[in-house]
C-alpha cells in the first residue's frame, strides 16, 4: 500500500536528492519538488489500477518501468541543472579574477 | 642540459594541457540545439494527440493496437532522427541519455497497448509520465539556452 505513505515517500525522496545535491539544491529544488510529487501521484494511480483489477502483474511491471524511466529523465535534468549551476559559479569567479590577472601578466587570458 | 630539461618539461606540460582541453570539449551537459528543441516539442505534440485520441476511443475497436501501428513507426523514426542529431556533439551527453530513456518508454507503452486497453484510467498514468519526461527534457533545453547566452555575455 503506497497511498498512506505517499507524502512521506515524496519527502524522503526529496531529502535524498538534497543530500546528494546540497551545493546546488536551491537551483534545482522547485523542479525537483514538482516532479517528485507528480511521480508519487502516478505510483498511486498504478496501484489503484492493480487494486481495481484493470491490469495484471505483467502490465503493472510495465507501468512501473515507464515510471522509472520518466524519473530517470527527471533526475538527468536535475543532474544537468546542477552541473550548469557549478559552471555558472566558476565562470562568475573567473570573471572576478580575469582582469587583475590579465593586468599582472600583461597578456589576455581566455 | 638544464635548459634542455626545461624545454622537455614545458613541452610535456603543453601536451598535457592540450589533452585536457580535448577532454573538456566532450561536454557531458550537452549543447543547446534549437532544431533538437523543436523536434522534442513536435514529438511531445504527437504523443499528446495520441493519448487524447486514445482516451476518446478506448473501449472501442478504434483504440486497438492494430489501428496505431503507423503511429508507432512514425514516432520511432522521429526518435531515431533526434537520437542521431543529439549524438553528434557527444555520445554520453545528458540530452542523449534522456532520449534513450524516452525511447524505452515508447517501447514499453507500445507493449501495453498491444496487451489491450479498456479504460481511460489505463492511459492517464502513462500520459502523465510522458508529460513529466518532456517537462524535464524541455526544462533542460531552456537551461542550456540560458547557459549559452550567459557564456556569450
Amino acid at each position: 500500500m503506497i497511498a498512506p505513505a505517499a507524502e512521506g515517500l515524496a519527502h524522503q525522496m526529496l531529502q535524498a536528492l538534497q543530500r546528494e545535491m546540497d551545493n546546488v539544491w536551491e537551483e534545482v529544488k522547485p523542479f525537483a519538488q514538482t516532479e517528485v510529487k507528480s511521480f508519487v501521484e502516478n505510483l498511486l494511480l498504478i496501484e489503484q489500477l492493480q487494486q481495481q483489477g484493470r491490469i495484471n502483474a505483467t502490465q503493472a511491471q510495465l507501468y512501473l518501468e515507464i515510471q522509472k524511466n520518466a524519473m530517470r529523465v527527471v533526475f538527468l535534468t536535475i543532474e544537468g541543472l546542477g552541473i550548469l549551476a557549478v559552471e555558472k559559479a566558476l565562470q562568475a569567479a573567473w570573471d572576478v579574477i580575469r582582469a587583475p590577472v590579465q593586468a599582472a601578466l600583461g597578456w589576455t587570458l581566455v | 642540459m638544464q635548459f634542455r630539461a626545461y624545454i622537455i618539461s614545458l613541452f610535456s606540460s603543453l601536451m598535457l594541457m592540450g589533452l585536457l582541453c580535448r577532454c573538456a570539449s566532450v561536454n557531458p551537459t550537452g549543447v543547446y540545439d534549437p532544431i533538437a528543441d523543436q523536434m522534442m516539442t513536435t514529438l511531445h505534440q504527437k504523443l499528446t494527440r495520441h493519448f487524447i485520441q486514445l482516451q476518446t476511443k478506448v473501449g472501442t475497436p478504434a483504440a486497438a493496437y492494430a489501428q496505431y501501428i503507423e503511429f508507432y513507426e512514425d514516432i520511432k523514426v522521429d526518435l531515431a532522427s533526434l537520437q542521431l542529431r543529439l549524438s553528434v556533439p557527444s555520445e554520453r551527453s545528458i540530452p542523449l541519455q534522456q532520449l534513450q530513456k524516452l525511447t524505452e518508454m515508447v517501447q514499453q507503452w507500445e507493449q501495453l497497448h498491444q496487451m489491450g486497453l479498456d479504460h481511460v484510467a489505463q492511459i492517464k498514468p502513462v500520459q502523465a509520465s510522458f508529460d513529466a519526461s518532456f517537462r524535464a527534457l524541455l526544462t533542460y533545453q531552456m537551461a542550456l539556452l540560458q547557459h549559452q547566452k550567459h557564456q556569450k555575455e
